[in-house]
């Protein structure tokens, strides 16, 4: 396939006709597409940043120059399509940009209306050059395979990006969906005996109360709160009790939350009683943990005591009680506080708390070292079975007549998962296979982005250079001698620490340095064509030195172009993805190299996560692949060195 | 014009891009934010005063055209008299002798990881070439597709996986020291290099077998390229054996445009292997330049000589492809 042979499109030359209602249309939608590219082009830089919108915007603004030139110069039915195809990408823009969660349906369809209109609009015989153009290249295509398995490698990719709101099941930047480091689910199927390692379950008990309550008490239960009121003279303690089965092994982690209120009846500025409330942790052996009392906090750190006004010097624990250390507070402490006082102390003021028992608490209270979490995880949930929360509430009048209201709400207990979804959780408990595939995404529109804008630079400078020879190729050679002076890694580096980490400097920085290569191939090509009778032709015409290079000499460079494109998109994906890597990525999008740079600053080999190190890096790898085969492929049949000989 | 007058009007074209790489290097550094002197003043117990000295010996209130001289006077005396590329602040030490055993240490990992990419790749390339189209080159061309696409640091991440995890650990093989260990830099001796040069293995290894199939994909293509033109038609029609044509005549003909691609292969080695030194902690030109560009050291100096030697190499092989192509 030659495209040399294609005049139709490099000889082209239209009579001027008299504006009809589509020029109107065209000039008039070439105009507004103008203005909204620099438009998005400001709320782009303001706020959303985003590779994709990025692609459109430049593409978007690509259309309206051309457009612009084209209807300025030449003819208006071309305009018309151009203007149709910048309109649509704007709209994708804004679909991509705003309503990045809006369904497939909307990425499918205006790609699907643009080609439908652009084919319509188009004249019959440049529509048959396109066909004859678009066969022969697949009768040369079809026959290489390495090349189909990188289309298919390809296609598979961006229907994936496509894809990605209903593929990502999860958001990928929301932690703490199972334990760190959980493994994917599928595990059990070749390791059965991991198959009781806990999933993350979520218990959310509501509090029973069987026994038969005294006179002074009334309990009501309004949703899964429980109203408490107490009118008496004497102590009572109220037993509550909820009871959840656990059917796994032990976790690493585990969290109880709930939340209590409080009124007293204050006669004289005076309480009329005090209360308190104690928490306990029944296993299924018998085991009674103490997990939570609501002196837990008062008196854990010495100075945040609260002012208690109604203490009482020799009954109650006196406020400054200095324990004799944080870490030394255990079982033992808070039995030796029970012993000396006679009881656990109450308190004898109106309040209100949201607890959250965490690890470090628990570990604490139930008489381990901090760093003992897994020895205190495992010994609480050393037995699958039946467990019983206990809540005791305990009212001691000061006066007659007592009064107090306590509400309580119900208990969540939280157990994160070591088993989680398809591909396990990373560092921070997110959910790797939404990672990998909002991945996709992201280093596709950065690859395309930055391969496009190297190319279109690339291909312009070739071109002007081999075009006008002298001078002006002396100096372009010589700049691009210059920056090949300039080692490419480090100078990246230099320039996101200058600029700072945003994917689009990333992108332009790329693109910047990496059209090097093709520019001296293009500067050959141009080299030989500009000898060719259709350039001297259209030079004996009256045609302009721009109007040769933009009309002849880049469309008959195109196939060495897109080629060139293909192939520079692995690059700008393996060099995003080195610079995340190091460090120097953009911390706010997802890409796959920034889940290596997590990767290394947390030494997730050291935790065996194979889930976590295997799948960015085989995405990276095989959407490089999918792009290295079918550059290859069509380099074969582009290339006039390579293609065989018959 | 002849051969003569044009070589020379090439070089000192070539100086004079020196110079302006030169010049664009002391600008990107000149831009830079980076306060050395501040971190001395937050991580080191100097005092104020000392650092006041500091600052006007090394030049730090110098006007901007005193401080440019200076500079080119540092890198174009290459670091072997005596400026010695400047002074480093964080090390405190000429930046020539130190740079010196780093040199020396990347150019062994990435030295011996280009000889051994050249000695896989080239055969190979000449091999698929001479059977092309038939099972090896398939596999081959394939082959060295798919490494073109694998990041560097995924596999060296998963050869540390490998040997480390699950050979070193689950079964107690010891085959290849994975990780550097010999962190004391002041005590630069023989041991220490047997030592270093024991725990290049495995990133040479990593290196070679992501780096050889574009050597390979370059000989093979070239070759093909030969071996389809008239002139080894002309041979083969002659009688000589397949295997004259292959070497004598088809190889012959690409050596230049190979020995080219060795020249422009060597600077590289210069600027370090960035990714891979970070990995396995080398401690060689790469990982220095990432500590001395990082905002806190600031360690300009440095970056600028790796910088200037990387152009210093670049300009000779870019000038030896100019005379081979002569383009």
């Amino acid at each position: 396939m030659s495209v040399l042979e294609d005049e139709g499109i490099t000889m082209r030359f239209q009579l001027q006709e008299a504006p009809t209602l589509t020029v109107l249309i065209s000039i008039h939608l070439v105009f507004l597409s103008g203005i909204y590219s620099i438009w998005t082009g400001i709320l782009m830089w303001q706020q959303a940043i985003n590779p994709w919108s990025f692609l459109f915007w430049l593409v978007g603004v690509l259309f309206f120059l051309s457009g612009y030139y084209t209807l300025k110069r030449e003819s208006r039915e071309n305009g018309m399509y151009i203007a149709l195809g910048m309109g649509l990408t704007m709209l994708l823009w804004f679909y991509m940009t705003i309503g990045i969660s809006l369904s497939v349906l909307f990425y499918a369809i205006f790609p699907i209306i643009g080609g439908g209109l652009t084919l319509r609009i188009l004249p019959k015989a440049r529509k048959q050059i396109w066909l004859r153009r678009i066969k022969g290249f697949w009768e040369d295509f079809s026959h290489n395979k390495i090349g189909l398995l990188g289309l298919g490698i390809i296609l598979l990719y961006i229907a994936v990006a496509f894809l990605q709101p209903v593929l990502a099941i999860h958001n990928p930047d929301e932690q703490n969906l199972a334990d760190k480091y959980a493994m994917p689910e599928w595990i059990t199927i070749f390791k059965p005996e991991l198959n009781s390692l806990p999933r993350t379950t979520d218990y959310n008990m509501t509090w029973q109360n069987s026994t038969a309550l005294p006179e002074s008490v009334t309990v009501e239960q309004v949703r899964k709160e429980w109203i408490i009121q107490y009118r008496g003279n004497e102590s009572v303690v109220i037993p509550f009790y909820t009871t959840f089965s656990y059917p796994y092994s032990p976790p690493k982690n585990f969290y109880y939350e709930f939340s209590w209120k409080s009124k007293i009846g204050f006669v004289t500025g005076r309480a009329t009683t005090r209360y308190s409330l104690e928490l306990n942790l029944t296993t299924p052996a018998g085991k009674v943990y103490p997990i939570w009392d609501q002196h837990w906090w008062r008196y854990r750190i010495s100075s945040c005591a609260l002012t208690n006004p109604l203490w009482r010097r020799g009954i109650d624990p006196p406020e400054t009680f200095k324990y004799p250390g944080l870490q030394q507070y255990t079982n033992t402490s808070y039995e030796e506080i029970k012993k000396k006082w006679g009881h656990i102390p109450l308190w004898n003021f109106d309040s209100s708390q949201q607890v959250y028992l965490t690890n470090p608490i628990l570990t604490e209270r139930l008489g381990y070292q901090p760093y003992m979490v897994s020895e205190m995880t495992s010994a609480v949930f050393a037995s699958k079975g039946n467990y019983t929360l206990q809540l005791y509430i305990t009212f001691m009048p000061l006066r007659d007549n007592a009064t107090c209201n306590i509400t309580v709400s119900s208990i969540d207990l939280h157990v994160p998962g070591l088993l989680w979804g398809l591909l396990g959780t990373e560092a921070y408990g997110s959910d790797v296979w939404s990672r990998v595939v909002s991945g996709a995404r992201v280093s596709i529109a950065v690859g395309l982005a930055a391969a496009f804008i190297s190319v279109a630079i690339g291909a312009v400078v070739g071109v002007v250079s081999g075009y006008f020879g002298g001078i002006v190729d002396e100096a372009l050679m010589r700049f691009v001698d210059i920056l090949l002076c300039l080692p490419l890694l480090p100078l990246l580096m230099l320039f996101v620490s200058l600029f700072g980490p945003n994917i689009l400097y990333i992108i332009v920085i790329i693109a910047l340095f990496g059209w090097l290569g093709l520019s001296r191939m293009v500067r050959s090509q141009v080299l030989s064509l500009r000898e060719l009778p259709f350039v001297e032709c259209a030079r004996a015409s009256g045609a302009s030195s721009t109007y040769i290079m933009f009309r002849h000499l880049i469309p008959n460079i195109m196939p060495i172009a897109i080629t060139d494109l293909i192939l520079s998109v692995p690059g700008a994906i393996l060099f995003e993805a080195a610079l995340s890597f190091l460090g120097f990525g953009d911390p706010r999008t997802p890409t796959w190299g920034r889940e290596f740079s997590y990767m290394q600053t947390l030494l997730a080999w050291e935790e065996g996560a194979w889930w976590w190190i295997i799948p960015p890096g085989l995405a990276i790898t095989f959407l490089c692949v999918g792009f290295v085969f079918f550059g290859h492929a069509l380099d074969e049949i582009v290339n006039p060195r390579l293609r065989r000989r018959r | 014009m002849g051969l003569r007058k044009y070589i020379l009007k090439r070089i000192l074209i070539s100086l004079f891009i020196l110079w302006l790489v030169a010049t664009l290097n002391f600008i990107i550094f000149s831009l830079q934010k980076g306060d050395p002197y501040g971190y001395l003043l937050e991580r080191t117990d100097i005092e104020q005063k000392t650092l006041e000295l500091l600052k006007q010996a090394h030049g730090f209130y110098d006007p901007i055209h005193v401080k440019y001289l200076k500079y080119l006077k540092n890198m174009f005396s290459f670091g072997i008299v005596y400026p010695y590329f400047g002074w480093s602040i964080q090390r405190k030490a000429y930046i020539a002798p130190e740079l010196a055993w780093r040199l020396g240490l990347t150019v062994c990992l990435l030295g011996s990881a280009m000889i051994g990419r050249i000695l896989i790749g080239i055969p190979l390339g000449i091999l698929a070439a001479a059977k092309r189209g038939g099972k090896l080159d398939v596999g081959v061309v394939g082959f060295s597709l798919f490494t073109w696409g694998v990041p560097s640091f995924f596999l060296q991440l998963l050869a540390i996986m490998f040997f480390a995890d699950i050979l070193r650990d689950t079964y107690g093989i010891r085959i290849i020291a994975i990780t550097w260990t010999s962190p004391k830099i002041r005590e630069v001796n023989l041991e220490w290099w047997a030592s270093a040069l024991s725990q290049l293995t495995l990133p040479i290894l990593t290196l070679v077998a992501i780096g050889f199939g574009s050597w390979l994909l370059y000989t093979r293509n070239m070759l093909v390229d030969a071996l389809t033109s008239d002139y080894v038609t002309t041979a083969r029609a002659k009688g000589l054996s397949e295997r004259t044509v292959l070497y004598r005549h088809a190889f012959k003909s690409i050596l230049p445009p190979i020995s080219t691609m060795i020249t422009l292969a060597i600077p590289p080695i210069i600027a370090g292997a960035v990714i891979t030194e970070q990995i396995f902690s080398i401690e060689g030109m790469g990982r220095w330049y990432i500590r001395s560009i990082s905002t806190f050291q600031a360690d300009y100096g440095v970056a600028q000589a790796i910088f200037f030697l990387f152009a210093a190499l670049v300009i000779p092989a870019i000038l030896s492809q100019t005379y081979c192509t002569g383009s």
